[in-house]
């Protein structure tokens, strides 16, 4: 599947979260969300009609591939801008805990736009208030170009939860592990569909395709990029769970 | 006028706030300090409201903007109907991101399918000696934004019905509140006061001059027009209520019977609503014109600290009365 900011190498983070949420649990993502959108529930018919500007897609054509919403599976807002979903992800939850309905909100973003003053205005906010969402960094190790060191001043983006308190709680985890990444997510919703607080869960991965379709990606060493495509979590899941031999 | 016949523009906003709340229980509210507990607001509009709510509906931020449009836009998402309360008008600046490239645009990039029911509430204006910072009026910087609206009342009656309006409409609103005029009183309006959105009020009709305005100088130009009216000049002023969507019938109907314009804001002048009235006014209404359409506005400059220069900035009286004048002999 083309899409404009591929989320290749990341499906087993959307897949884990997917399969744990339900319909009516929220989810704000990112312009790489398409792994996201479709592990929600969205049909993708209506997604692949949207990324060609049809009537028939999710928005009738009106949003486009980085502004997908399909409310229908509580796929709510799709951003273009980085670290931007994060405080609307709050508002979800606010609603949330007035009206006691115990849906829990995921906000998915890269571990770029934990450097962005929103990320932080919101995990404080969501601290602050217990509200029910689930901060989901997916760390693919760059934020465009730049690699993760060289923009990050923390070793994890999870450790940065200490900043915010005891309500809540910041994992790091292997996001490309199907059985970790389900397990933290599992604890995360259930942590914050009972009201303790929002956890902030760094899943770690690696952008196979670049930022955008035909990136070059030259700024990836070879070695890191042939390190994580031998690491492929696709064929691995494939082989483990199925005995199959699978390729992208 | 007694007492019981007449509230302040900051109890019109107060009783706006808490109709809705009573009427709805979607209506939210959110801000900095707007708590009882933290004194009802810096500028104690929603005093008594957490307490008659509950500080659910009404819950206290933290110092953060981007937070504050984020969580109104999130919770309206999820049907409800929440009043951000940005405590003046130059901090929504900093939530910008999140009005422009998200309340303003979700319903259409939704193809429909979401709406972002929200109002933002900000306080504004010079002459109350707060510096650059604290006073501008921006209100041109959202009218040019699509999927906003821009909300400003001119007296207490209508800031009641304009702010229940927004608190019902739909999409985004955006209601700037007049930080020198707050305490200035007015005839109550009627229990349940809405007015339209959209729709701009020809207060007092006259066949020479149409006099166009919002907020802060209709209190100026209804002086005026009285005065002008002694020497036998006809003004007709137009109250906009709601800069954009601009009610542009209203306006071109009034100069094509008057043929000459005058249009008075707080706002500098560069670039303001009033560039964008004239640019109507001669598309639509240009074969009626006696006189060129005349902009009456604050210096294109940083509203100034020292009050002698904070007073040299702001538009003037006379101001409005020279336009006027010059347009009556073809100036």
């Amino acid at each position: 599947m083309i899409a404009m900011h591929p989320p290749t190498g990341q499906e087993i983070i959307a897949a884990a979260t997917g399969c744990l949420l339900n319909n009516e649990d929220y989810l704000v993502t990112i312009y790489r969300g398409l792994h996201d959108q479709l592990a929600k529930g969205m049909p993708f018919k209506q997604i692949v009609a949207e990324y060609f500007g049809r009537d028939t897609g999710s928005c009738k054509g009106k949003g486009g591939p980085m502004h997908i919403t399909y409310p229908e599976a509580g796929v709510m807002v799709t951003t273009g801008v980085v670290g931007s979903g994060m405080p609307i992800a709050n508002g979800l939850g606010w609603a949330s805990q007035i009206k006691g309905d115990k849906r829990v909100t995921v906000t998915s973003f890269g571990d770029g736009a934990s450097n962005i003053g929103a990320f932080h205005e919101a995990l404080n906010m969501a601290a602050v208030w217990k509200l029910p969402v689930i901060f989901l960094c997916q760390n693919n190790r760059y934020g465009e170009a730049t690699t993760y060191a060289d923009a990050t001043a923390s070793k994890t983006v999870a450790e940065r939860a200490a900043a915010y308190g005891d309500n809540m709680v910041g994992v790091s985890v292997n996001g490309n592990d199907p059985e970790a990444m389900w397990t933290a997510m599992r604890d995360a919703i259930d942590r914050a569909r009972a009201g303790d607080g929002p956890p902030l869960l760094e899943a770690n991965t690696f952008r196979f395709s670049g930022h955008y379709f035909g990136d070059p990606s030259t700024y990836i060493p070879k070695e890191e990029m042939a390190e994580a495509l031998a690491n492929d979590p696709i064929v691995k899941v494939g082989a483990d769970c199925c005995g199959w031999d699978c390729h992208r | 006028m007694s007492d019981a016949e007449t509230i302040t523009f900051t109890q019109a906003y107060t009783r706006a706030l808490d109709e809705a709340m009573a009427a709805d229980p979607t209506v939210l509210l959110l801000g900095e300090d707007i708590g009882d507990k933290e004194g009802g607001g810096v500028f104690k509009v929603t005093g008594g409201l957490s307490t008659k709510y509950g500080d659910q509906r009404v819950r206290t931020t933290p110092i953060s903007e981007q937070a504050i449009i984020g969580a109104a836009i999130g919770a309206s998402l999820a049907g409800m109907r929440p009043v951000a309360e940005i405590m003046f008008m130059n901090f929504v600046t900093v939530a910008m991101d999140q009005i422009v490239n998200h309340a303003a645009k979700l319903r259409y990039m939704s193809g429909g399918k979401t709406a972002v029911p929200i109002t933002i509430r900000t306080r504004t204006g010079a002459g109350t000696g707060n510096g650059g910072q604290h006073s501008d009026m921006l209100e041109a910087w959202f009218a040019h934004v699509p999927g906003i609206k821009v909300v400003i009342p001119s007296t207490p009656a209508d800031a009641v019905g304009l702010l229940r309006s927004c608190i019902e409409d739909n999409d985004p609103c955006l209601f700037i509140e007049d930080g020198v005029t707050r305490v200035m009183k007015g005839p109550a309006p009627p229990a349940d006061h809405k007015l339209p959105l959209g729709k701009a009020n020809v207060e007092r009709e006259g066949s020479d001059v149409s006099v166009i305005s919002y907020g802060r100088p209709l209190h100026d130009i209804r002086t005026l027009a009285d005065s002008f009216a002694e020497e036998g000049v006809s003004l007709e002023v137009i109250d906009l209520r709601t800069v954009s969507p601009l009610d542009v019938d209203t306006i071109v109907a009034s100069v094509r019977k008057t043929g000459r314009a005058v249009i008075a804001h707080e706002a500098v002048r560069s670039f303001g609503v009033g560039a964008e009235v004239a640019a109507q006014i001669q598309e639509h209404a240009f074969s009626s014109l006696k006189a060129p359409v005349k902009r009456v506005a604050s210096k294109d400059t940083t509203v100034p600290f020292t009050r002698t220069l904070e007073q040299e900035f702001l538009y003037k009286a006379s101001d409005i009365e020279a336009a006027i004048r010059d347009t009556l002999e073809g100036k």
